[in-house]
């Protein structure tokens, strides 16, 4: 079920209705009722996987008990066991045809010819997400961070809860269980929010990514018959589309969760105004780089045991996180490239230079300087984003060539409008309503009178009414 | 939680009341003048039209790719191009064609190769409208699922009555308005324009679509039961259109052979050079639906001589 389709907006209403109204009375039937939403709200994409769903939960749950065992021996085992069987099922379906496909033109290369079995399966909607979510359990355990639970159910919303299932925010055991664990009441200030969250997140993807994609498709697929400044606009628009699209899921989901008395992990932190790409990385996708942060980048060493090591795990975590994006060399293009643009910051010990202040902190405006900062790091995530949209590495080589062959054919180009120059339109109400908002992510108050803000909830409402496209789905449900 | 219902219905019913006043509201003066308003005379055609007629179903590469007067001529057939648009979804065309089938009658289904594969088989937008606007009476040939999948397009259409320019700016179309088509029910009045930027279709392998081709099977059979006949071919394509969608046009063939259709030509023969396609990789222009015609023509001609020497068609309709 997407959040943007009309089952979901049926569906979620009737949650809420029996969530609070009927089984309220009983922590175990609201979680039992979640449980049974979350499985309905996965199997309306596809029920074959539920059974897939079901014993990647019921494995990791298993391996929960064995890992707490005081045999250090014993809980490294099933912690390996652990780890085999999610990626064994993430490899899978996920990775198995990239690897056998590239298995065949190596062998092709060396002039040897094999036909190797190609599985013929959809990738599971949410398989990378709710994986993560069964490991994170196992090592949590595994490093004493959190206790097995011994309801099955308990643990089973862990992994399922329907807000977070198919495109994160992927959670942590310590931070979600307990709150699947004890009781909750309904709070009219956290439903208010989880409406307005619901609201904008609509709005960055119905209004602003949905009608962005329309630029970017016909860009990435005929960038020969565009100029530069056309295919600059087709790249920004992608930027922003990307971000309009998952920021706008998270938005949904957070405020989905928000609404059933949940509080999920941030997953964006308006990664456009970063000043770096250090601060890039810590504001965009939050959920799962500290995923990899504290379960990959740590456990190899991170960064406190020389520079050679810091420069291998560094490389090894981008890399990984470009893989984890989908079986294909382009995403490890665009995890190389960001990797390349950190490790002078992370040598020079300029990583952690805009770690807990956002830009313009006190002031309605950022300085010259940080403006600066602000465009030319944003101007290398768009041009990373070119290999994340490409089909291939040769179509982004293309696409950036391209560009340069243009402006050297015709420098007097960007005196003109380029073409797909209405979706500008669409970002502007973006970047305006995130430097608004920066200060005070979740709240969005907007303004304080009731008036004005029932008002621009109605111009919210209509604008996505109208853009409304049920066609759409998520980028973020291919991973 | 009083409080919170109270606030979410003060914010959500004011905009659901504007829907719902939109949905009743008369169509706009702009989008009186669409195409969609050209599916009343193509019914009248299929209502009051004689024997022996030929019928052509499909989406806009049918109403921009064929001058029907050719088939009248070449053929000794009434023609009736019922060709609008593929947005309608293959499930309408085929039952609204059914309603007019008689006796004798000669069905050439020619959908859009998106129809078969993609989510296209119910309708979108321009079925809703349709129904709510242009011909009210057919809300009887959606089922749930068609009603269920038009839904989401409500919203915009109830505001869409609100917008200023479909009431200031409301003049028509030159190629997509309820004027374009000719008395067959092909769009003709392109035919003079200059061909516009053609932008290829992306490269796709989706799987097949088999809701759509039971719903073929379906309209086949009972076609044959009113004892006219069911032809399917294909839709003409841009050559670089075509070689991008090329294995999942070779799936479709293959699936009107295992389902045993009666087909005309084959995929390749339809797939048009770039010159004579006009505005999308479905649509031709003049020499391009000249050119089509013609090998649709030779297609049906063969095919009635494959019906065994000295049948005529006729006989082969009795």
């Amino acid at each position: 079920m997407l959040f943007n389709s009309i089952e979901y907006l049926l569906f979620l209403p009737v949650v809420f209705f029996l969530y609070w109204l009927v089984f309220n009375r009983s922590l175990r039937q609201q979680n039992l009722l979640l449980l049974v939403a979350s499985y309905f709200f996965y199997g309306w994409w596809s029920y074959s996987f539920l059974g897939l769903l079901a014993l990647s939960t019921l494995l990791d749950f298993i391996y929960g008990f064995q890992v707490a065992s005081p045999n250090r021996k014993k809980a490294r085992i099933f912690l390996w066991l652990s780890i085999v069987n999610n990626l064994g099922i993430l490899g899978t379906f996920k990775y198995y045809n990239f690897f056998a496909g590239q298995f065949k033109a190596v062998l092709g290369v060396l002039g040897l010819q094999a036909d190797p079995i190609v599985l013929n399966v959809a990738l599971p909607v949410g398989i990378s997400f709710y994986t993560f979510h069964g490991m994170s359990y196992v090592f949590d355990i595994y490093k004493g961070k959190q206790k097995p639970v011994s309801d099955p159910v308990e643990y089973a919303v862990f992994v399922a809860f329907f807000p977070l299932l198919v495109a994160g925010p992927i959670e942590r055991a310590h931070h979600l269980l307990p709150q699947v664990r004890s009781r909750r009441i309904f709070d009219y200030r956290q439903a208010a929010q989880g409406g307005r969250l619901i609201l904008w997140g609509m709005f960055k993807k119905v209004v602003v990514a949905d009608s962005l994609a329309k630029t970017v498709d016909t860009m990435f697929s005929h960038y020969q018959h565009f100029n530069a400044f056309a295919l600059i606009v087709g790249a920004i628009s992608f930027s922003f589309q990307i971000y309009g699209d998952f920021s706008g899921y998270s938005d949904i989901a957070i405020g989905s969760a928000k609404l059933l008395g949940f509080e999920l992990l941030s997953n964006f932190k308006f990664p456009y105004f970063s000043r770096d790409i250090a601060e890039f990385w810590r504001r965009w996708h939050i959920s799962l780089t500290s995923w990899f942060r504290d379960y990959l980048y740590i456990p190899l060493g991170g960064s406190r045991q020389g520079n050679a090591r810091a420069v291998r795990n560094t490389m090894i975590i981008f890399l990984v996180s470009g893989f984890w994006h989908g079986a294909s060399w382009t995403f490890l293009a665009w995890g190389l490239v960001h990797a390349l643009a950190f490790l002078p910051l992370l040598l020079w010990s300029r990583n952690r230079q805009n770690v807990d202040n956002m830009v313009a902190q006190e002031r309605r405006l950022p300085t010259l300087s940080e403006m600066w900062k602000m465009a030319s790091t944003f101007a290398f995530v768009t041009i990373a984003w070119i290999f994340f949209r490409a089909d291939k590495i040769s179509d982004a080589l293309g696409y950036i060539g391209h560009m340069g062959k243009s402006i050297a054919a015709s420098p007097g180009q960007f005196l003109t409008l380029p073409a797909g120059k209405s979706s500008l339109a669409y970002i502007l109400p973006l970047v305006l309503g995130d430097w608004w908002l920066r200060k005070d992510e979740r709240n969005l108050t907007i303004v304080s009178q009731p008036l004005i803000r029932r008002f621009v909830f109605w111009v919210a409402i209509i604008a996505i009414a109208t853009k409304y496209n049920a066609n759409r789905s998520f980028i973020y449900f291919q991973f | 939680m009083k409080k919170f219902l109270r606030q979410t219905t003060s914010i959500l019913g004011p905009v659901v009341l504007l829907m719902a006043g939109g949905i009743f509201l008369p169509s706009t003066p702009h989008a009186g003048k669409s195409l969609l308003f050209g599916s009343l005379a193509k019914d009248s055609l299929l209502r009051y039209v004689d024997s022996p007629r030929i019928i052509l179903v499909g989406g806009s590469n049918l109403s921009f790719g064929i001058d029907s007067r050719m088939i009248r001529d070449s053929l000794r057939l009434n023609p009736i191009n019922t060709g609008i648009t593929a947005s309608l979804g293959l499930k309408f065309m085929l039952d609204n064609t059914l309603g007019y089938v008689k006796k004798g009658d000669i069905i050439v289904l020619v959908p859009e190769y998106p129809l078969l594969t993609e989510d296209y088989n119910y309708g979108s937008e321009e079925l809703l409208r349709t129904i709510l606007e242009v011909n009210p009476g057919k809300w009887q040939l959606l089922n749930m699922a068609q009603a269920l999948r038009l839904l989401p397009f409500l919203p915009k259409y109830a505001l869409s009555k609100y917008v200023p320019t479909e009431y200031l700016r409301s003049r028509e179309d030159p190629v997509y308005g309820i004027h374009s088509f000719n008395s067959y029910g092909d769009t003709y009045t392109h035919w003079n324009l200059p061909r516009r930027l053609v932008r290829a279709e992306k490269k796709t392998d989706s799987g097949i679509n088999d809701a759509a081709i039971d719903g073929i099977v379906r309209f086949r059979d009972s076609v044959e039961r009113r004892k006219a006949i069911f032809l399917i071919s294909y839709c003409c394509l841009q050559d670089i259109s075509y070689h991008r969608m090329e294995p999942l046009i070779k799936k479709i063939e293959k699936v009107y052979l295992d389902k045993g259709f009666h087909v005309l030509g084959s995929p390749e023969r339809y797939m048009m050079p770039d010159s004579l396609t006009f505005n999308t990789p479905y649509h031709l222009n003049k020499s391009g639906a000249d050119y089509r015609t013609a090998l649709l023509i030779n297609d049906v001609r063969r095919w009635m001589l494959a019906m065994g020497p000295g049948r005529s068609l006729l006989a082969y309709r009795e």
